[in-house]
């Protein structure tokens, strides 16, 4: 068996220390294949964007692995952190605040190319003009700023900005949530696009479970720093087991009138020092006894879904 | 038959030198009645909000048309009226509340603030009023938090306050801008259903400002669709989402990645972007992107035509509530003598 391209094992981050620190990722396991998306879908304050900078080598994990072809890719040295950005890069939700607004659009995208020391001026060149015409940038729009450029062009750009180095992996955190929704179907689309001829892997991360649902070969829904249901986009979506999944769902707007679908899901609670118990207990409309006792780990259920839930149980 | 609530008859607001944000609206919306009023960034919805409740950023103002509430024409009130108009009847929720809350003053007091500025009542029962608004709206733990400020609680906590303070003077109608915008999933479906629960028991009329088809399919009892400053499409939403006129309407609910068809489609792109207000395209702003453009959409703004008729081609509780569009391919076969 081979290892999977990304292999994040128990992976733990911990922000901030002492009374006053923060499990961000609580132990997390996941892997992403070759050429597939995994979706990773979760509420503010969950820890998803934690865990992609982790992926992404921008944060150091207090805790586990993120092995990439099999092996740690370490962040200590200035040329450990390169060759780890020749493997991954990212693309953020917000590109006017990742863009350098006193570069050129053509300088942004040229950057990693110089960074990294690749070829001589000519050649970078020629692979900037090529970068955005594969991501739809005019040669004349290269020569702009970020400033003069609209969201959906400046999404364009931090997606071949991140394409420079011609990584395997692009982890992209909530890439479309700031775009209106024509928009927001091109940049899906070009996603897409250069997936299939690039065979890049995505780790997609987005609060909405219909773009997740869209872009992923499978998805991970997190839940306070742990993933409480993971399994392929059809059975999470069709056969969803863990409660939270499930108020997810039935949560998006226009599923239906208001009156036949009242929400469930009372209001989030922290988790309490010392609470040994399932960490999505107090929002639970399905809670049993063990559930305060102990908390469920992934539990496999058909296939390669599992869920969190001591109640969920195999589907039937 | 009693008139609308709120009319908004042929609106233009402006930057002050006179370029268009909003051009030439028409909208009614009646008592209890929630009317959606969807678009893309750009498209002047938010600005038609604030037009409404006389919040017009400093150099943006209405250029022509008029407003009236419950039949009062608000171009003709002092701006005492207005102030007390707006506020007491007509009261606002925005998409953040954590900017529209004032961070300095407690939860209760925000509240109350607002019951003090409308009516001749005691601070005593102004708090009490506000204690009541905050249970309403379900914030947990209201009584015991009156002292709390913005910054304590969540962002779906805020947005129960602001709901709160709109609601502290018995409005009519209330202008909602994008109210769960910046909400999580299943906060977000907490705060609309607490919204239609409201109006419900009210009898409120809900204008709510809105990027989300979900949200409109959800809420609304009408939709208003608007493109770089227009109206172009207006109708019953089952009938407008089910049979969309204006090919920017279509393309819209196109583009939306729908969880139930999965990876197998691709999403339908809207080429290009929204037009700046000063290069607006000649004729139907929408052309430059529509697939089913024609030379007659760069000639003309299309006129505003109700196909079926003004009774509407709906059976049913949509009897009688036209579906209308700005779009050539519906044109009348023979020129139109009306509005537009």
């Amino acid at each position: 068996m081979t290892a999977p391209l990304v292999d994040i094992a128990d992976l733990v981050c911990i922000h901030g220390s002492g009374a006053d620190s923060l499990r961000a990722v609580d132990g997390v396991s996941l892997r992403l294949e070759a050429g597939q998306t995994l979706g990773l879908v979760g509420e503010s304050g969950c820890g998803k964007s934690t865990l992609a900078r982790a992926v992404a080598g921008l944060m150091a994990p207090s805790g586990g692995a993120v092995r990439i072809e099999g092996r740690d890719w370490p962040t200590r040295t200035v040329a450990q952190r390169r060759a780890r950005a020749r493997l991954v890069q990212m693309v953020f939700q917000d590109p006017f605040g990742s863009l350098n607004p006193r570069l050129s659009v053509a300088r942004i995208v040229a950057e990693p190319l110089a960074v990294h020391g690749i070829g001589p001026e000519a050649v970078r060149q020629r692979r900037v003009a090529a970068l955005l015409d594969r991501v739809g940038l005019t040669e004349e729009q290269g020569r702009r700023y970020p400033h003069e450029l609209s969201g959906g062009q400046r999404q364009r750009v931090a997606i071949a900005r991140a394409l420079a180095l011609e990584p395997r992996i692009l982890v992209c955190d909530e890439p479309v949530s700031a775009l209106d929704v024509s928009i927001q179907a091109q940049v899906l689309n070009l996603l897409a696009d250069l997936q299939r001829e690039m065979g890049l892997a995505y780790l997609f991360i987005s609060h909405d479970l219909g773009v997740i649902r869209y872009v992923a070969d499978r998805i991970a829904v997190m839940y306070l720093g742990r993933i409480v249901e993971e399994g392929s986009s059809d059975a999470v979506w069709s056969t969803p087991r863990h409660p939270y999944t499930r108020a997810l769902i039935a949560a998006i707007p226009g599923a239906g009138r208001l009156a036949d679908s009242r929400p469930t899901l009372p209001a989030p609670g922290g988790r309490a020092a010392g609470d040994e118990g399932c960490r999505f207990r107090p929002r639970c409309p399905v809670a049993v006894a063990r559930c305060a006792q102990e908390e469920p780990g992934l539990i496999g259920l058909s296939g390669s879904h599992a869920a969190a839930c001591w109640v969920a149980g195999p589907p039937g | 038959m009693s008139g609308p609530l709120l009319s908004l008859e042929g609106l233009t607001v402006a930057l002050s030198d006179g370029v268009p944000l909003v051009r030439g609206l028409d909208l009614a919306i009646a008592r209890g009645e929630v009317l959606a009023v969807v678009g893309e960034s750009g498209c002047g919805k938010s600005m038609t909000a604030l037009a409404v409740m006389g919040l017009l950023p400093d150099g943006i103002r209405i250029a022509g048309g008029a407003l009236r509430f419950d039949g009062t024409d608000l171009g003709g009130l002092s701006r005492k009226r207005l102030r007390d108009l707006r506020g007491r009847r007509i009261a606002m929720i925005f998409q953040e509340p954590m900017t529209s809350l004032n961070p300095v003053l407690s939860i209760g007091e925000q509240v109350a603030e607002v019951v003090l500025g409308h009516e001749r009542v005691s601070r005593r029962a102004a708090w009490d009023r506000a204690r009541e608004m905050l249970e309403r709206v379900r914030l947990p733990n209201a009584a015991g938090r009156l002292h709390a400020y913005p910054h304590q609680l969540s962002g779906g906590q805020r947005q129960r306050v602001m709901i709160a303070a709109a609601l502290a003077c018995g409005p009519e109608l209330i202008i909602a801008d994008e109210p769960t915008t910046a909400l999580d999933v299943t906060i977000q479906a907490e705060i609309l259903h607490l919204l239609d629960e409201l109006r419900r028991e009210r009898g409120l009329a809900l204008m709510l400002i809105t990027h989300d088809l979900g949200v409109v399919a959800t809420m609304a009892d009408r939709v208003a669709v608007m493109y770089a400053g227009r109206k172009i499409e207006e109708g019953p939403v089952a009938a407008v989402l089910s049979a969309p006129l204006n090919p920017y309407t279509r393309l819209l609910m196109a583009a939306r990645p729908d969880p139930a068809r999965g990876r197998a489609t691709r999403l339908v792109e809207i080429p290009g972007a929204v037009p700046s207000p000063r290069a607006m395209p000649p004729g139907c702003a929408f052309a430059p992107r529509c697939p089913e453009a024609r030379a007659a959409c760069r000639a003309a703004v299309p006129a505003w035509v109700v196909p079926g008729g003004e009774a509407g081609g709906d059976a049913g509780a949509d009897a009688g509530q036209p579906h209308g569009v700005a779009c050539v391919l519906h044109a009348a076969p023979t020129p139109p003598g009306g509005r537009g």
